[in-house]
């Protein structure tokens, strides 16, 4: 067997060194795989269940307003609804421990631009998720390389999350009481016709979100959102 | 799926390393690493028990690679990887000399080579992921080397 040369190994290493530090992004090539595919079929019977129930809340909270507008219907029209100008994505987390739902789609706003529109729903029932919002992105905009970094928080819970452009590899939440937690990172499917991910940032709930921070792959801050005073609202006894 | 999910956190930083290499930038590596899992989960009800996952999942990576290297319309190591050699001082001439000789490569010479360096793989492995008999790896990575040594002794003599 022809063994590996040690002086080409030296200069094929410094060509491309080996990234330890990238983790790729499985949970967006799974949502990727079921954007196309009907993943459902592939999934255990008791998720299934899951899934449609999570679909079903899904096209309450993003589809119905849509078809209001478009549709006329008086009893579900309103001001701020939006219409998909594009597919409805939907991202799932398929994990038993924190099960959740993505939903975005791009939108014309009333000045003619496009505007990407999201939101993040948690099967827990204990978590509340952030309602629908839009706003202009720079991946929205076909801008892919130019850093971008869009917040939302969940007002009822330990979360904040939004979209973030491809050169952002990683993001995470600077907390209140001085530490940080890594947010997990969802490639949007390519469906959704913006090139952009998505992150989402747990944190424990009696904690305020001070700094989100988005890196890329080298480790480089390209993006800070920064949150002044921000403090969790009252819970409702 | 678990297994191909093990596979892919296992072996990321090798897929993106090799498809990196093949496609010539970081960004287009980790489009096809993604778009050959994809296309894997979708597949996977076809996989041959008898064929070994981890080979059919370098195959994927490797194909999806190429085919964003067409896409870019680029040869690998030209763009980012030759810009950066002559910018780089002293070892300009090696770095260059060599990138050049790779991109040179017949395609097969070349894939097999990312593998054994990028990847660490085996002959039975790189050919299984190449669809190719180890005797045709073999000799391919022998001509291979053949080339890349000529190169940097003909660097060497000249410095």
């Amino acid at each position: 067997m022809t063994e590996r040369d040690r002086d080409l190994a030296v200069v094929l290493d410094e060509f491309f060194p080996r990234r330890n530090e990238e983790r790729g992004d499985w949970d967006g090539v799974v949502a990727d795989a079921g954007s196309r595919w009907p993943r459902v079929l592939a999934l255990k019977p008791r998720r299934i269940a899951l899934a449609l129930a999570i679909f079903g809340v899904l096209v309450t909270l993003a589809v119905v307003p849509a078809l209001a507008v478009s549709k006329g219907w008086w009893f579900l029209t309103y001001d701020g609804a939006v219409e998909p100008s594009g597919p409805v994505v939907v991202a799932i987390n398929p994990r038993a421990d924190d099960p959740w739902t993505l939903v975005a789609f791009l939108t014309n706003s009333l000045n003619g631009s496009t505007e990407l529109c999201y939101s993040w729903t948690p099967s827990n029932e204990d978590v509340g998720g952030g309602a629908m919002g839009c706003g202009p992105s720079a991946a929205a905009l076909g801008e892919p390389n130019l850093p971008d970094l869009g917040a939302t928080f969940a007002t009822t819970s330990g979360v904040a999350y939004g979209p973030a452009t491809l050169d952002v590899a990683t993001v995470e939440a600077a907390l209140g009481d001085g530490s940080t937690v890594q947010a997990r990172i969802v490639t949007a499917p390519k469906a959704l016709g913006a090139p952009l991910r998505f992150y989402i940032a747990r944190f424990p709930a009696e904690e305020s979100v001070t700094k989100i921070i988005g890196r890329n792959s080298e480790g480089r801050v390209i993006g800070t959102i920064t949150v002044p005073h921000w403090t969790k609202p009252p819970q409702d006894s | 799926m678990v297994a191909l999910e093990s596979a892919y956190r296992d072996r990321y930083p090798d897929l993106l390393r090799v498809a990196t290499a093949i496609t010539g930038s970081a960004e287009s590596g980790r489009d096809a690493v993604h778009d050959a899992f994809v296309d894997l989960i979708r597949a996977r009800e076809s996989y041959r028990r008898n064929g070994h996952l981890e080979a059919w999942a370098w195959a994927a990576v490797v194909n999806a690679a190429r085919k964003q290297a067409r896409r870019r319309g680029s040869l690998p190591l030209e763009e980012e990887a030759l810009v950066r050699s002559s910018t780089n001082g002293e070892q300009d001439g090696r770095h260059g000399a060599v990138r050049a000789a790779i991109a040179r490569l017949p395609e097969r010479q070349r894939l097999a080579l990312f593998l054994r360096y990028y990847a660490d793989l085996d002959y039975a492995s790189i050919a299984e992921a190449l669809g190719i008999a180890p005797g045709t790896v073999a000799a391919a990575l022998h001509a291979a080397h053949e080339t890349l040594r000529q190169t940097l002794r003909g660097v060497e003599k000249n410095d």
